[in-house]
């Protein structure tokens, strides 16, 4: 080792800390008091946290003499809680009927049914992985603002429901800022019994949706980290593994475009600001590059998550037409084109335009346009009014 | 036992001590100062119990004296640690222990994230701390929060908290 340079820190492993038995500082030293609490924990309930302290008082120092806690004790308290919980949650599934709701998802949802509803589960979940940070999302129930927990890439809540909401209904309002075209929601109704739950929810394909969810993938970078795992302790080890996932919590998620050969391209600011889920579009226009110099053809490939995008093509009396297949994971066509060839990149939500590249002062127009020289290919999102159905759950 | 003060005896069952309020506004500031980006570090401190003599029941409580920030590069929603000069931080304060981490979440509010469970889990153990700070918060009440796993290791949960201050 270099002289001069700190020697690498010891792997070490993770293990339960050791304890002194002390009692708090306000025993241990005077004139100690508390400036700020918080007790988050029904079972000790002082205030909520204040920010004014506590006018100070004398406290004399008590005897300690103790056993220390058993671990033991801990664990079989644990896993008794666990088992209860486990069996809760097992009763509880039998007892839920999911209902699936299709179409886009509705920002103000109006759930009504029997009395044997209690309660009323609203799940997000996005579509395609999420990985990293889930920002909080909540939503409106009755005027009152409730988070969804976030985890795994879904946000949910649970919502007691007693019988006069549910004859009066309960309306779920999810805020603007979400962008729900990138998710999909169920509600999980919950029945005491397990008997069917009549629903009437007729005014789900009403709403329109609305959009932007907080998942600003415009403001995650993909950048690596520079570390070498072995030169750090384990506690740093898994750190820094965790904050690689940080780098690009989107990455699966965010729009790509490869784009090989000397062809401009460029990708909406509002394609990559909203598109965290639904859209993944990868166009290659390369590979045969070389065919720009007859000025002829361009190939185009189009890789796309949304199924059934289709796409036509017009060349004087010639024009034909395919459909993406939605057997893969993705679809991919090809598309020779040649100058002068109109194509029409049709989606439920999603257009594609492939244009011709004048210059910064070409007007872009979506869904069609004409091919005549090198191609800049824009991918954008369609402003939509809601309509059409949602993949699968 | 003469209990002058049982809302003291109260407020000294929880499970996370911050020995001076300077500590937290320091934690906050730095968070501050890096806002829209992350930032993360160490608490330095004790782990501790005690029996509280009134109800005889035993307390197990942290003791946060001191934090150390980590260097690197922050990111908006990363932070990059500079390994070779955390090396040289790490050793210098032998008189407490890590007994948990704090990092930030400028603007998305206080919660474990995944990741962050997941950090806490392989880093850490449920007696550590994680210490959630949203600078951009104004309410002290939305600003900070104390966290800790589950036992199982799967969510998290709130940790009581009281910083103390000192009066001459």
């Amino acid at each position: 080792m270099e002289e001069g340079r700190p020697k690498k820190p010891a792997i070490r492993e993770v293990r339960e800390p050791e304890e002194e038995e002390i009692p708090p500082l306000p025993f241990r030293e005077e004139g100690i008091v508390p400036y700020y609490y918080r007790f988050p924990s029904p079972e000790i309930s002082p205030p909520k946290g204040k920010e004014r302290p506590l006018e100070e008082r004398v406290v004399k120092r008590p005897r300690m003499k103790e056993k220390p806690v058993t671990y033991s004790k801990i664990a079989i308290a644990v896993l008794s809680l666990g088992v209860f919980i486990l069996g809760l949650a097992m009763g509880g599934a039998l007892m839920q009927r999911i209902i699936h709701i299709g179409g886009p998802a509705p920002t103000t949802a109006s759930l009504t049914g029997t009395n044997e509803i209690t309660g009323v589960e609203v799940q997000v979940s996005f579509k395609g992985r999420v990985i990293g940070e889930v920002p909080p999302i909540w939503v409106w129930v009755d005027g009152r603002k409730v988070p969804l927990r976030s985890s795994n890439g879904k946000a949910y809540t649970r919502l007691n429901v007693n019988k006069e909401e549910l004859r009066r209904g309960i309306v779920v309002t999810f805020p603007k800022e979400i962008y729900l075209g990138n998710m999909n929601m169920r509600y999980v109704l919950i029945s005491p019994r397990r008997v069917p739950v009549i629903l009437t929810h007729g005014n789900f394909s009403k709403v329109n949706a609305t959009y932007a969810l907080e998942l600003n993938c415009s403001e995650y970078t993909s950048s690596k980290v520079h570390v070498t795992p072995e030169e750090i302790s384990q506690t740093i080890k898994s750190l820094l593994k965790v904050t690689e996932r940080w780098s690009n919590p989107c990455k699966t998620l965010v729009p790509k475009m490869y784009v090989t050969g000397d062809i401009r391209y460029n990708l909406s600011s509002e394609t990559s600001g909203v598109s965290c889920g639904d859209i993944y579009c990868a166009i290659t226009v390369g590979g045969e590059v070389l065919e720009l110099k007859y000025e002829k053809y361009v190939r185009v490939r189009v890789i796309s998550f949304i199924n059934d995008l289709k796409v036509s093509w017009r060349y004087g009396n010639e024009s034909g037409d395919f459909t993406f297949s939605d057997k893969e994971s993705f679809s991919e066509a090809e598309l020779w084109l040649r100058n002068g060839t109109i194509v029409n990149f049709i989606g439920k939500d999603l257009s594609i335009t492939v244009h011709p590249f004048t210059g910064k002062e070409q007007e872009l127009k979506l869904n069609s346009y004409t091919v005549r020289e090198p191609v800049e290919v824009v991918v954008s999102r369609k402003t939509t009014t809601g309509g059409g159905n949602s993949s699968g759950w | 036992m003469n209990w002058i003060n049982p809302t003291l005896s109260e407020i000294s069952k929880a499970e996370v001590h911050v020995v001076d309020r300077s500590i937290l506004e320091g934690i906050i500031k730095l968070c501050e100062e890096k806002v829209p980006n992350e930032t993360v570090g160490f608490l330095y401190g004790k782990f501790y119990r005690w029996r509280n003599p009134l109800d005889g029941r035993v307390y197990r409580y942290i003791e946060v004296r001191n934090y150390v920030p980590l260097p690197g590069r922050e990111e908006r929603v990363t932070v990059h640690v500079d390994v070779e000069e955390m090396a040289r931080i790490l050793p210098k304060d032998r008189e407490n222990v890590i007994v948990g981490w704090y990092h930030s979440h400028p603007g998305y509010g206080l919660f474990l994230s995944d990741i962050d469970v997941n950090t806490h889990r392989n880093a850490f153990s449920p007696r550590h701390t994680a210490l959630v700070v949203d600078p951009t918060r104004r309410n002290m009440d939305d600003k900070i929060a104390f966290f800790t796993i589950s036992a199982d290791g799967r969510g998290f949960r709130e940790m009581s908290f009281v910083v103390w201050e000192r009066r001459s």
